[in-house]
């Protein structure tokens, strides 16, 4: 009797990786994210997207998502291929001025970042810990 | 003497054809023919007349010796319609045929409403007339020759649709002629799609139609105004998608004299329907106080539901005043990317789409991307023959007649649409 289903390799993977340029801000200083991604292959993989969008950048205090790099945008809704070669790839930087969505100020303390890259189903990278220091 | 060789030749070829149109009868019984899955005559029809003064005793001793009953007649032209078995159809012509009181006999054939444009790669249009190539289901489509079979009324106005979008290539061969007007509400820069979104989105809704090249147009007569909103990366804020919906409508401009209103629009309406192929996951007020400003000035606004493939809420297509489009395939079911739940208005083809692409190329795309100009091209096809002219109605008449596939209700509310009911508002197509 035949398996139903033979077990197959899972397709290579690439890595989303958020770094900012410091752990701790000062007031009125804004911090810089910048996106990138890593394929860990020697070949270079195919991601398909589901529109323009290729990450997305959320920034939470505790569990409440305070901040989207994406709010405010809509993007071009056809798919759409795109090739990563090996190693890392430069997906983008984002600039943030310590607000949230709304445009309100948020007080001192200690927020996650985490990048995503914007595949269906979303493929969620590392979290980088940042701290806004009180005046 | 070449001419007399070749008139020679060519009176020969006429000859053969005759014996062998005289001979098809007699060699071979008719057969079913299909046309685009479709019969090409009435399986158990003959049409016959019989030479003049036949006597009607004459005439039964045929239909008789035909096995044949007449069921109707052309009385104008003096021809039965008779029925006969369709195993015995091919004795029966036989038999009129060799009767000398016939004049002549021929199936009845049927007449498929549906002009077929000549655009050269027409048949790669599954979205627009789906013959079931490609592993795709017949008719699964939204019925695009037999909507531009309907005839203009008097009613009719010149209709343009907005390409609220990444730009297009208004030097393409098949977009050639259509722009109106083009701005750059992203930067102020050019207007040319870089991106290569736009270009396939307004071939979809308006390409040249009719004219030997390339593809055609939902609706072949509306103009395009190019409204480029979005980055030469496919991104694009919402306050430059405001600004463009703004400005397809005249309302662009500060009112000078508004008051705790907005005040009126200062500038001409540029557009009647607006497409907007794009979505992001947040709201905004900004938007929706546009879209409202765009639908009071009587604009008509499909937008792409979005390719998340869940029922999550995408703007503007959430915006009520613009028609949420997700996508079917060329099997008439949800493309697998689709955004999709009832808060989604209709569908309309949207996998696979061959469209016009940047550079004068041709090319596949898919998302609701491809499936919004779908309804924004037929809204204008609407409005530019005068079947309906306002936006409410258009609306209406783009809802309710369109085809309920499965997963009308729960993928989204009013089904697949069809551009010749909607033309037509009338079933049977």
């Amino acid at each position: 009797m035949e398996p139903a289903a033979t077990a197959q390799p899972a397709p290579p993977t690439l890595t989303i990786l958020v770094a900012s340029d410091h752990p701790t801000y000062g007031p009125g200083s804004a911090a810089l994210f910048t996106l990138a991604v890593d394929n860990p292959t020697e070949a270079p993989i195919i991601i398909t997207f589901p529109s323009a969008q290729t990450y997305d950048l959320v920034v939470y205090s505790g569990e409440t998502e305070v901040w989207r790099s994406s709010a405010g945008s809509a993007f071009a809704a056809a798919l759409a291929e795109r090739i990563y070669p090996p190693g890392v790839t430069l997906l983008g930087r984002e600039r943030w001025g310590w607000r949230d969505t709304s445009g309100n100020p948020l007080p001192p303390g200690s927020y996650r970042v985490i990048g995503t890259l914007t595949t269906a189903p979303p493929q969620s990278g590392n979290t980088v810990e940042i701290t806004l220091a009180g005046p | 003497m070449r001419q007399q060789a070749s008139r020679r030749s060519r009176r020969g070829v006429v000859l053969l054809i005759a014996v062998l149109v005289c001979l098809v009868p007699l060699v071979a019984p008719p057969r079913l023919v299909q046309a685009q899955g479709r019969p090409e005559f009435v399986e158990d029809e003959l049409l016959v007349q019989f030479k003049r003064h036949v006597p009607p005793a004459n005439e039964a001793a045929a239909h008789g010796q035909a096995t044949a009953q007449v069921v109707r007649e052309v009385p104008g032209l003096d021809v039965k319609v008779v029925k006969v078995p369709p195993q015995r159809l091919a004795h029966a012509f036989q038999s009129y045929q060799s009767n000398p009181n016939v004049a002549y006999v021929e199936r009845n054939g049927i007449a498929y409403a549906g002009w077929t444009p000549d655009d050269s790669s027409f048949g790669q249009q599954w979205s627009l007339n789906n013959t079931g190539l490609d592993g795709g289901t017949a008719d699964a489509d939204i019925d695009a020759p037999e909507a531009w079979d309907v005839a203009a009324t008097a009613n009719a106005a010149a209709t343009v649709i907005s390409i609220v979008d990444t730009g297009f290539d208004g030097q393409h061969a098949d977009l050639n002629g259509k722009i109106r007007e083009a701005r750059n509400w992203y930067d102020g820069g050019p207007t040319a799609d870089v991106y290569g979104h736009g270009t396939h989105v307004a071939g979809i809704a308006a390409a040249n139609t009719n004219d030997e090249t390339g593809i055609a147009g939902v609706c072949p007569d509306c103009g395009l105004l190019n409204a480029k909103v979005c980055s030469d990366a496919g991104s694009c804020p919402y306050d430059r998608i405001a600004n463009g919906v703004l400005w397809s409508v005249g309302c662009e401009l500060r009112a000078p004299d508004r008051g705790p209103n907005l005040g009126a629009c200062q500038g001409p309406i540029r557009a009647q329907v607006i497409n907007m192929s794009i979505a992001g996951s947040s709201p905004s007020t900004t938007l929706q106080k546009a879209m409202d400003r765009a639908a009071d000035r009587g604009a008509t606004m499909a937008c792409a539901a979005g390719n998340a493939g869940t029922t999550q809420a995408m703007y503007p297509a959430f915006y009520s005043n613009c028609i949420a489009v997700a996508a079917t395939t060329n099997q008439d079911q949800r493309a697998s990317f689709s955004t999709y739940g009832t808060w989604v208005d209709v569908a309309a083809p949207g996998a696979n789409i061959y469209s016009t692409l940047i550079g004068g190329q041709y090319g596949l795309m898919s998302g609701t991307s491809m499936a919004s100009p779908h309804v924004a091209g037929l809204a204008g096809l609407l409005r530019s023959r005068g079947i309906v002219t306002t936006r409410d109605a258009i609306r209406s008449r783009i809802e309710s007649a369109a085809d309920p596939i499965t997963g009308t209700g729960s993928l989204w509310a009013k089904g697949r649409i069809n551009a010749c009911r909607g033309m037509k508002n009338a079933p049977g197509c």
